[in-house]
């Protein structure tokens, strides 16, 4: 009995409205976004293929951060819908894929890695220690809230604290 | 090789084109090419209000003190001025040549007819052709045509920001990509938004992704958003200087780097002046043939900037 394979793709919700208030969207409201998404762009057949393996793991409101799940062999139907999507909850969003990965815990590595990369961008826009505070401790959140999602689904032996101590380290 | 420089190769002139330039960035695009559309060439000879006037590339593009305000997020940034006509019919491509166009970094034409797109094909001296694929392009795309335009360096540009409106001009858009990447083999195709609004922008791997539903294979359509924008930057190079080998730019202009020539120069200026006399003799001819302005108290400096890689060259 061969595993059942999955893709995983990790994407960045970009509001292109510059809005003081933060839109509140759900992980429901996602999904029904990328299934209208993949109506519109494949039809009933794409829908129906992927309409099995199709769920949004992952919805960070504070990161932005969302990660779908699908069947590996029908990759290329989601991630070419994702595309095509414009408004969630009636919220003007655009969908980046940052990565595609075959575990939650591959595309936690990268966001980690991805997350580093951007938080002098993200400190730059600070003025008072605070705000870097909040900064860092948001992205702490995240960091753990996905690794509690790693350990759910048994993929790997949860390992929070080296994750964690590594981005820590860096600040 | 170098990291990827992913380039926009089509950002409307706009009022709110920072907004885009800021949402591109940020999307990850480091290059930018803001696109001024004139919507017909018409001649010189005509009244005084009928005549085209172009600005110069510095109004199109934004100014120093944002360009610095962006390099502070992206110390990679760099914005290109890009020029598009539209070509009804054969008639005034010979403005295509004129200084005030010539002086764009890119120059491109929109081809409305099967006779404008033969004549831009195989004649007329740009980087880029591109069509209006959001309706029915009415011609049939030949390969030899494409074949031809692609030996010449010209690339063929495919504008996605259509694809993500409405059903029918989706439909429109991707039908007419395909075509194209059909006829073209999937060579020499460049992929830019052609945005006008922020929404209408996705990330390079979105972009990419979307290039593989239009029939791009993944690496086509990695090329398509940095290599073949280098080779379309390259090739609008080339038609600044003489058969590829020779240019001239003001000695005002020289960078930092290049500063050795003059400097050398000046010292070794007593023994060759009779050199001198002739290359700068020789390179007033090239410059009239190319048709561009100059200061006339700038002229000698020029050659002298000139002389040096010039000999270089010879000894080579």
């Amino acid at each position: 009995m061969v595993r059942f394979k999955n893709r995983y793709i990790l994407c960045e919700v970009v509001f292109p409205d510059k809005k003081k208030e933060i839109p509140r969207i759900d992980t429901k409201s996602v999904y029904f976004a990328v299934r209208d998404a993949i109506l519109d762009a494949h039809g009933d057949y794409g829908l129906g293929a992927v309409q099995f393996s199709l769920s949004v793991k992952y919805l960070n409101i504070k990161t932005n951060i969302i990660i779908i799940r699908v069947e590996r062999k029908h990759l290329n139907i989601v991630a070419s819908s994702v595309v095509f999507i414009k408004k969630v909850a009636s919220h003007n969003i655009i969908m980046k894929t940052l990565h595609v990965g075959g575990s939650i815990r591959a595309c936690q590595k990268f966001l980690i890695s991805y997350h580093k990369k951007n938080l002098p961008l993200l400190y730059s826009g600070c003025e008072t220690e605070e705000q870097r505070a909040k900064v860092m401790q948001s992205i702490v959140e995240a960091c753990d809230d996905l690794q509690n999602l790693t350990s759910r689904t048994k993929l790997t032996a949860p390992d929070s604290s080296s994750a964690l101590n590594n981005l820590m380290s860096d600040d | 090789m170098a990291a990827p420089v992913y380039t926009d190769m089509n950002v409307l002139r706009q009022p709110n084109l920072s907004d885009v330039i800021d949402l591109g960035i940020e999307l990850g695009f480091e290059q930018f090419a803001i696109n001024y559309v004139v919507s017909s060439l018409q001649g010189g000879k005509g009244k005084k209000n009928e005549k085209l006037i172009v600005p110069p590339p510095a109004e199109v593009l934004l100014n120093d003190e944002s360009v610095r305000s962006i390099q502070k997020r992206c110390a990679s940034f760099k914005q290109l001025s890009r020029l598009t006509a539209v070509l009804e019919d054969a008639s005034n491509t010979h403005r295509l040549g004129a200084a005030d166009i010539q002086a764009y970094d890119i120059i491109a034409v929109q081809v409305t007819n099967e006779k404008t797109f033969q004549l831009a094909c195989s004649t007329l001296d740009v980087d880029i052709i591109c069509f209006n694929l959001s309706e029915s392009l009415g011609f049939s795309l030949k390969r030899a045509m494409i074949n031809l335009a692609a030996k010449r360096g010209i690339h063929f540009e495919i504008v996605y920001s259509p694809a993500l409106q409405e059903n029918t001009v989706k439909r429109n858009t991707i039908s007419n990509a395909m075509s194209l990447i059909r006829a073209g083999g999937g060579k020499n195709v460049i992929i830019s938004s052609g945005s006008e609004q922020p929404i209408d922008l996705r990330s390079p791997y979105d972009v990419i992704n979307l290039a593989r539903l239009f029939g791009l294979s993944h690496s086509q359509a990695k090329d398509a958003i940095c290599r073949n924008c280098r080779a379309v930057l390259k090739h609008a190079e080339s038609r600044k200087t003489c058969k590829s080998v020779v240019s001239v730019i003001k000695s005002s202009n020289l960078s930092v780097k290049e500063q050795w020539v003059l400097h050398q120069k000046n010292t070794r200026e007593d023994s060759k002046k009779t050199d001198a006399d002739m290359d700068s003799s020789e390179e007033d001819n090239t410059e009239d043939a190319h048709g561009n302005l100059m200061d006339s108290d700038c002229e000698a400096e020029m050659s002298d900037a000139l002389e040096e890689p010039e000999k270089k060259k010879i000894k080579l």
